[in-house]
């Protein structure tokens, strides 16, 4: 998904397409964003957790 | 200087991780409570989800203070709103959406910046878990972000002015006792002073161009440095707050 | 004498709250200890801090360990400290999740 490095990467997990938008960042559980297919039009969600922080004056502004 | 004994640190750590624990459950509750004037399904969602997260944090928390000698269950039954160490900046119920946003925005990313000073705590269960914290946080203040980007695009003035005007009581609650014993023991990776001035920074830069600046600063009457907080819980919010149902605890 | 490997295969009955698919396949199973006095301790991963499902897993987990010979106690500990990510998920029950529409 193009736009937000958090989303970079996500494929629909039906047809792989990565023209997705994004629909809420909390999906059925708190652990998920939801997102739906521009391609085969279904709602998924998207497993968070990627280990990225805040910004903090004691960590990096954000981990690559 | 002299070298903190043992027992002031423990409970100095004790009082810094009450005051996260206690406003987390607070602004949970803020969250619980203005379910209902989300815009839209993605807002429902998120206070609930945001909510629940924020429930959690505060049992993980009173979960870790176990450690620390306090009693898990002690804490979950205290019945007296003097008893409750949550920060003032969320005494006041929000007045509207963008009152509602500024607030938590504040509080979330206020207990953000003074939960990373122990990301490099020596007990290592600690730091891992306010690693996950801020995992967790990172989505909600995404969500703040979100609006503010829809604030910024409307040309909506009240945000900023809501923000500015809740901002004092968000520096308040960084304040340190004469030492900061945490930090000069190890314990806190930076002096509060320096994590208050970055949360300040980090604020107003949010604002982009817009920054309204501080208001003038919270008031000290009646601060409790150990509470992290001045005066007492008011009885309105102790009323929400409060365990109704003693069979429900967190655990 | 109750073993770690007997507690871990009986564990292998107990799901995640959200998805069937084992704790242990999840990556959300870590320590287990016994002492002599047969007191089993069982270590979980839980990924969400706010996991309403806690409860349930202890409840599980209790009910199934308690169930084995040589078991006197056991303690569940949610590890709540304890980092979780997506690579601990196995590779079958990463494609299980993705037919059921949650993207791993
Ligand atoms: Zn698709």
């Amino acid at each position: 998904m193009s736009g937000d490095r958090d989303f970079a990467g996500v494929r629909c997990p039906h047809c792989a397409s990565e023209a997705l938008t994004m629909v809420s960042l909390f999906g059925s559980s708190v652990s998920e964003v939801m997102f739906r297919c521009g391609q085969c039009r279904t709602v998924f969600n998207w497993v968070k957790w990627r280990g990225t922080l805040p910004p903090t004056p004691t960590v990096p502004d954000r981990p690559s | 200087m002299t070298t903190p004994d043992k027992d002031a640190l423990g409970e100095a750590l004790r009082n810094d991780l009450l005051a996260l624990a206690d406003s987390k459950l607070v602004l949970a509750n803020w969250y619980t409570t203005c379910v209902h004037n989300g815009r839209s399904l993605p807002d429902f969602a998120a206070l609930l989800g945001m909510a629940t997260a924020t429930f959690g944090h505060t049992r993980a928390l009173y979960l870790y203070l176990v450690n620390l000698g306090c009693d898990y269950d002690g804490l979950e039954r205290r019945a007296q709103p003097a008893a409750f160490c949550s920060m003032n900046l969320l005494d006041r119920p929000p007045e509207d959406w963008e009152d509602f946003i500024a607030t938590v925005y504040l509080a979330e990313l206020a207990m953000w910046t003074f939960a990373s000073g122990f990301l490099g705590h020596p007990d290592r269960p600690l730091a891992g878990l306010i690693r996950k914290i801020g995992e967790e946080s990172y989505f909600h203040l995404k969500y703040c972000q979100g609006w503010q980007s829809i604030f910024t695009e409307t040309g909506n003035r009240r945000y900023g002015a809501a923000l500015a005007a809740r901002l004092p009581a968000a520096l308040a609650w960084f304040r340190a006792q004469e030492d900061d014993l945490l930090q000069a023991a190890g314990q806190r990776d930076l002096p509060l002073s320096t994590l208050c001035q970055s949360y300040r920074a980090e604020v107003l830069n949010s604002l982009g161009g817009a920054s309204a600046g501080d208001g003038p600063p919270a008031s000290l009457d009646g601060w409790d440095p150990q509470r992290r907080r001045a005066g007492t819980m008011p009885q309105r919010l102790f009323e929400i707050i409060r365990l109704k149902d003693p069979g429900a605890v967190l655990r | 004498m109750v073993t770690v490997d007997a507690v871990r295969e009986a564990l292998e009955t107990v799901e995640d709250p959200h998805v069937p698919v084992s704790l242990r396949r999840m990556g959300m199973l870590r320590d287990i200890a016994i002492d002599d006095g047969g007191v089993v301790q069982v270590q979980l991963c839980i990924p969400c801090l706010g996991c309403p499902g806690v409860t349930l897993l202890r409840e599980a987990i209790e009910q199934c360990v308690t169930a084995l010979p040589g078991v006197s106690r056991v303690v569940v500990d949610a590890g709540f400290f304890l980092p979780w990510s997506r690579d601990m998920v196995d590779a079958e029950a990463k494609a299980l999740m993705r037919t059921s529409g949650i993207q791993i």
